[in-house]
Formats: C-alpha cells, structure tokens, sequence
C-alpha cells in the first residue's frame, strides 16, 4: 500500500489536456434558474444545514473550477442524482460536483480520508482487477466496516467455495489483469496519488 | 447478453449474479459471463477517485470485450455500472474523446467501435415476467412488497426508465404484481437509501439519517419483504434494519429481485439464491410463500 510514488511510463492524457476540458466548462451550467428543486429533493441537504446544490452550481457559475474543487462542501453530496432528475433545465449538479472532486482528488484538495481509501480501493482494482472486494475486510472502512461481519461473510463465502479474497467467483485472468493495470498506469495522472505497480 | 459483474454483490450477496444466471438457465437463454471485464469503478469513481480517463478507458475496453464476443446486449446487476456504462457510452460519442480513449487502448490492442447497448437485470426480468409467471412453483400472493428502485436506475437516465416514470417507477412492483404480490407505497420511495459512496467509507451523518428516514418509511407501512435491484441498496437496507434495531418495532428481509425471481422458480435456496447472507428472518417470508 505504501509504495513510493512514481512518475507513470507514459502520460498520454491528464485532466488538463483539451479532451476533457469540456468536464469543466461554464457554458453547461448558464442556463440554471436558481429555482432550488434540486435543493428540495436533495437527501444531503436535509442532512447537512450548510449544504445546497442549488448553492454549488451558482458557486460552479461565479467561481474557477480550482475554487469549486476547494470546496469543503462538495463532498456532502451522495451521488445519489436526485438533481439531475429534477431539474428543469436538464443540468446535472451532481457531476459538477463529481468533477469538482476529480478536480480536487488530483490537485491534493480532498479529504485526507479520501486518499487513504483511495489507496485501497486501488489496490483491489490494481491486484485483482474489482474496486470493492472481500480483501477490502481488513482495512478500515469507516461505517461499512462496522455495519458488516466481514468475519462472518468470509465464512459463508468459503462455504460456498468462493475465492477467499475476490469478488469475483472466476478471478479476473492474468492477461487481463496486465492490461488493466497497463490502461491504468497510461490514464491515472500524476498529483491523483496512484502508485505505479 | 454480456453478464456485467457488479463488486458489491460479488463481495456481499453473491446469490444476486447466482439467481439471474439460474434464471437464464432455466429459460434456455445464452448468455456470456467473462471474466476478462474489469470493474466499472463506479464506486471509487463516485468519490471523485478516478480521473474521467481512467473510467472511460477501462469502460471502453469492458464494451470492446462484449463486443469483440458477439454479445451486443451488456446486462448490469448494479445500477451504479448501469449508470455509469451508459455515460462512458455517450462521452465515447464525441469523436475527440473517442480518439483519445482508443489511443490509450491501443497500448493493449483493443480499439473501441461502439455498438453496444446496456441494460439492467432487472429490465431483462421485466420483460420475461409473464413467461417467468407461468413456471413459477411459488406465489407471492400472500407477500407484501415494498419495492426500492436504485437511484442510478431512475435518476441519471432517468428519461430510459422501464415501467413507470423516474417519479414513480413501476419497474420491480410490476415484477412482483406478475407473481401475484400486493405492492405497498410508502412516502420516501423515491429516497435514496443512504449509500453515499464516500459517506459509507467515510464516517459522517449522510449515511445513517438518510437509511432511517428511508427505513422509517418502510417499515410503517409493514411489508413482509423489501425488493431491491441494487446490491449497495440492499446492503444499506438490511444492515441498517440491524443496527437500528432498537428503534424499528420490526424488521423485514430485503432481496434483489433476482433473488426473489429465481425463489419462485424453484431455486435453491442457499446455493443459488444464497439467503443466508442476508441478516433478517426469512422463514416468515418463505412459509408465506408456500416455499417452506
């Protein structure tokens, strides 16, 4: 897990390259009202007193996107997407939002906690090819640690003569898993962390 | 069809991806599961994780490796990849980014060409349900059913929603209406189910106050059984009911619909369906449907 970080072999794209400029492009969002039926249906915001996507995407129109990404407020969101089904002008705060935290998962703006299971969920995806796996049990996990009896799921997992440690029931094959890792190390950018197998 | 492989069911309730392929087998029908997919990252992705390059990349050679098979048709047990599959779909429309991501998989000689179309299990069983219906050895008509649509299902493409409106989906009630279930509406059923992706992984209040209002919700209108299509969903739901124990006066199992389908086909209960991952009681349910 601790590897030292290493420059990839090749960048052929980074999020700062044109092809994905349109990610992070005003002109997507001009068209929001201000209504606020994304805020009304919004589970974060009846959660959190402080947070309103209505409020991030005027933020998404008057700021930079390096100021959005520095946000606090951008990781009370759940992905869930319910603004995306309200909104009259067909906007999608929840991807602003998503591209704010790409934005600031690779600039170093995210959460601590945010990097560290990063780190893990990479390792899953790197070994073994699944982003949520069974390895995952002896790690921290924050709730879903303690919401689940990993113990017990390993359990009823060896009984079925599932493989201990991967999700899947045929492990991904060792080619695939060296062109996985191969689309990896071409596609993740350098600030994003990554360790290079 | 393309048999999608979803992390969280194949960590948590491997009986999901076990029950569609009962299903299917049952109904004779051909199906690819291969092992070489990747997964769709989804839920790292969700946490803002995964650069956009790396997500279309792995994504657009998942859907090269369907296509290269022969199998067009790509069939998710998870919403999230649902979701997310369809949206690498359209990004890949624009011939820059298209040119790109090919450029990326010549590294590992795939090249993508588009032609494939992703669905959800759940539609596949939507469609079969009256075949389904007839060689069912069960009935739910003593059941009562809750149903919950995963929000990546009804929310992101919300306007490809199968039965009902995104408002309002049908989908899962009509499945469980073929088999002669009564269906219960409950206030929060559009609610997400508390998931959040990096709430779950993260501590913070997101999590538990949206699965207790959700659950809340539910249990007032006292179903026998939750149905799901989501394997994270139903992961909240049950685990949930369990931890707020103390504060419900009962709790109710929660199935995928896959689970609950290839039930009244006759499936096994432990290898195929793969109850016993669930924490709640499921004899009442099983003695209502004439299952035990």
């Amino acid at each position: 897990m601790e590897t030292e970080e290493k420059e990839p072999e090749k960048a052929v794209l980074s999020s700062e390259s044109s092809t994905f400029e349109f990610l992070y492009n005003k002109d997507n969002l001009i068209k929001c009202l201000q209504c606020g039926r994304c805020t009304a249906g919004c589970p974060a915001a009846k959660v959190f007193d402080d947070y309103s996507p209505r409020e991030i995407v005027r933020r998404a129109q008057e700021c930079s996107a390096d100021e959005l990404a520095k946000d606090p407020l951008i990781w009370r969101c759940g992905q869930c997407y319910t603004c995306n089904s309200r909104c009259p002008r067909n906007n999608t705060p929840a991807s602003i939002i998503l591209n704010a935290r790409n934005k600031a998962f690779k600039e170093g703006y995210a959460p601590d906690e945010i990097y560290k299971k990063a780190s893990l969920l990479f390792e899953s995806l790197e070994s073994i090819g699944v982003t949520i796996s069974p390895e995952l049990f002896k790690y921290d996990l924050g709730l879903l640690s303690k919401l689940v009896d990993s113990d017990k799921i390993t359990t009823l997992r060896a009984e079925l003569g599932l493989p201990p440690q991967n999700a899947r029931d045929i492990p991904v094959p060792t080619k695939a898993l060296k062109e996985i890792r191969t689309i990896l190390k071409l596609t993740c950018n350098k600030g994003g962390r990554f360790n290079d197998h | 069809m393309y048999l999608f492989k979803s992390c969280v069911a194949g960590t948590f309730f491997p009986g999901i991806e076990r029950s569609f392929r009962f299903i299917l087998n049952s109904l004779n029908i051909d199906y690819f599961d291969d092992p070489n997919q990747s997964s769709c990252t989804g839920f790292a992705g969700h946490c803002g994780m995964v650069p956009p390059e790396a997500n279309l990349s792995l994504n657009a050679r998942n859907l090269a490796l369907a296509h290269n098979s022969g199998y067009n048709n790509v069939v998710c047990t998870c919403p999230t990849s649902y979701a997310n599959l369809k949206e690498c779909i359209g990004d890949l429309e624009d011939d820059k980014t298209r040119a790109a991501i090919n450029d990326v998989l010549k590294a590992v000689n795939y090249e993508y060409t588009g032609g494939v179309t992703v669905y959800h299990a759940a539609e596949v069983l939507y469609s079969l349900k009256e075949i389904l219906a007839e060689r069912a050895k069960f009935s739910l008509s003593q059941v009562h059913i809750a149903t919950h649509h995963g929000c990546h299902y009804t929310k992101v493409f919300y306007d490809e929603v199968t039965g009902g409106l995104w408002e309002y989906p049908t989908l899962l009630d009509e499945i469980c209406a073929a088999f002669s279930a009564t269906l219960v509406d409950y206030s929060e059923r559009s609610s997400c189910c508390g998931l959040g992706f990096s709430h779950l992984i993260g501590v913070d209040e997101y999590t538990e106050s949206t699965s207790f209002r959700k659950l809340e919700s539910i249990l007032a209108e006292e179903p026998d059984l939750i149905v799901t299509m989501c394997a994270g969903c139903q992961l909240i739901l049950d685990r949930f009911q369990r931890h707020f124990e103390e504060r419900f006066n009962h709790v109710v199992p929660v199935l995928n619909v896959s689970q609950l389908v290839a039930l009244l086909l006759g499936a096994d209960k432990s290898r195929d369906a793969c109850l016993q991952f669930g924490t709640i009681d499921i004899k009442p349910l099983l003695e209502k449907m004439g299952a035990i």
